[in-house]
């Protein structure tokens, strides 16, 4: 008899315990980040985020010395590989920043922004992934930052993931690699739109309809560059590179397109939170004024000037002259 | 209430997964310390004892998580559960045996997570990479399982159906 109610007991507490568990999966899908489930997860975090710290600090060295030690060979040639690298890109610098200023003051004829003009806080990569199953990193700035679950990280070579949760001293990001992650992304020099989906092998996916009328446009070339379009309700602003193309393949009446993102996702040690979540204004600096264009005419030629309140200084110096009338 | 001295003990093993084996990976895979725990656990004081302490340890190692809450807790209770359950029915006793516990554990408790978490919306577990992740990740376990099962038995503070 005792045995018997000892087996039921046994089944009694697995049965509860199966339901709990299935409680609060639905409790925590339902309810997201901001529930109460959520807000447990923040104090958790803030809990353990010392101890985090205090181990990356311990161990970092220890594990770079290991990764020393095993990839010396490779260390050597990756070395020389980038002393020569970076002797061709500061020879292009020049080239590049001429060129940034001529896209910002064309972009800002069409109240594009930019991103320098979005507020970025930067943050140290405190951690890896903590589990095996997902791809997310744990930084060091938080809400005291005014970052919150949503936002945009960012490293040199472009997009890096979103926030996905935030607490007091620390956030953790959902890598682009992340077979849950999905941006919203518009292909240069295109400009067509499309939903990037990141697929096991860390590369992302977007199918593109074939526009019979202009099928031009849907012809990509190996090496064409996808950025985030900052459309309606997207999580991020316009002009975050988030990779570049490396297939492009026909299928039926659509194009299946394979990006590889351009960061290094196992090097990431300092990213950049940009400060901006869906419907937040474009930053004021970026919105040029209503004045109309005015356009002056002096004998022989007809000037055209057009001004905006841009804090941008490109904008108050454009002018194009056209050829003279009578 | 004697289980309530493993409680400190949980605590650890909590922050020290998500605090330390982040560092600390090999195969680029992280052990199941929670799971290891809750099977230690189930092994000296039962199923039921287990199956609770499981279930906790596995609810605050989700909440560091993107998979839905509970389901880490899930898969580390019904293993203990399992294990408490087939205890008396293991006859043979080893130093390994710790190892091979943890081995198998790895293996249940990987696959009752993701296909429960599949089943709660993880779509993005449904691919065959998945399978080598839960293997390597078992056969960490299987490395750390004597340790875990040694820290248990010092909490526990007496040595009657030891493994080591």
């Amino acid at each position: 008899m005792a045995l018997q109610s000892h087996g039921a007991r046994r089944r009694y507490v697995l049965v509860i315990i199966v339901l709990s568990a299935l409680t609060l999966a639905t409790l925590d899908q339902r309810a997201g980040q901001s529930g109460a489930i959520g807000k447990v997860g923040d104090a958790v975090h803030r809990v353990v985020q010392p101890f985090a710290s205090a181990a990356d600090t311990v161990f970092s060295p220890v594990h770079d010395w290991f990764d020393g030690v095993i990839h010396s060979g490779h260390l050597k040639a990756d070395n020389r590989r980038l002393r020569q690298q970076l002797a061709a890109l500061e020879a292009r610098q020049q080239e590049v920043t001429q060129a940034i200023s001529a896209n910002r003051y064309f972009n800002s004829f069409f109240h594009k922004p930019f991103l320098d003009d979005y507020k970025t806080v930067g943050a140290w990569v405190q951690s890896g992934s903590i589990d095996n199953l997902s791809h997310t990193i744990t930084i060091d700035r938080g809400t005291e930052s005014g970052v919150v679950a949503g936002m945009a990280v960012i490293a040199g070579g472009g997009l890096v993931g979103r926030i996905y949760r935030s607490w007091d001293g620390g956030s953790q990001v959902l890598l682009a690699t992340d077979p849950t992650f999905g941006a919203a992304i518009t292909m240069l020099p295109s400009g067509l739109f499309g939903t990037a989906q990141t697929q096991p092998d860390h590369t992302m996916r977007i199918v593109f309809s074939i526009d019979s009328r202009h099928p031009a446009l849907s012809k990509f070339k190996v090496g064409d560059v996808a950025q985030t379009c900052g459309c309606p309700g997207s999580d991020f602003p316009t002009g975050i590179p988030v990779g570049a193309v490396l297939s492009a393949t026909p299928s039926g009446p659509e194009v299946v397109v394979r990006l590889a993102p351009f960061v290094d996702f196992g090097a990431l040690d300092v990213v950049k939170v940009v400060i901006w979540s869906s419907g937040d204004p474009i930053p004021k600096s970026l919105v040029p004024s209503t004045t109309a264009p005015t356009t002056t005419t002096v004998p022989g030629t007809t000037t055209t000037t057009s001004s905006t309140s841009s804090s941008s200084s490109s904008s108050s110096s454009s002018s194009s002259s056209t050829t003279p009338t009578t | 209430m004697r289980s309530l001295r493993y409680v400190p003990l949980a605590a650890v093993v909590v922050i020290t997964q998500v605090a330390l084996f982040p560092q600390l990976r090999i195969l680029g895979v992280v052990p199941d310390l929670g799971l290891l725990f809750a099977l230690a656990v189930a092994w000296y004081e039962g199923s039921e004892t287990g199956a609770v302490f499981g279930f906790f340890v596995g609810c605050a190692y989700d909440l560091f998580l993107t998979t839905p809450l509970g389901m880490s807790g899930l898969s580390y209770a019904v293993c203990a559960w399992l294990l408490g359950f087939t205890q008396g029915a293991i006859a043979r006793r080893s130093r390994l045996l710790a190892a091979a516990i943890g081995l198998l554990g790895g293996i249940v408790s990987g696959s009752i997570f993701v296909a429960a978490s599949i089943l709660a919306g993880a779509d993005q577990l449904q691919r065959p990479a998945v399978i080598g992740v839960i293997v390597k990740a078992a056969c960490y376990d299987a490395l750390l399982a004597p340790a875990l099962f040694g820290l248990v038995t010092l909490v526990r503070g007496r040595r009657t159906v030891g493994l080591l």
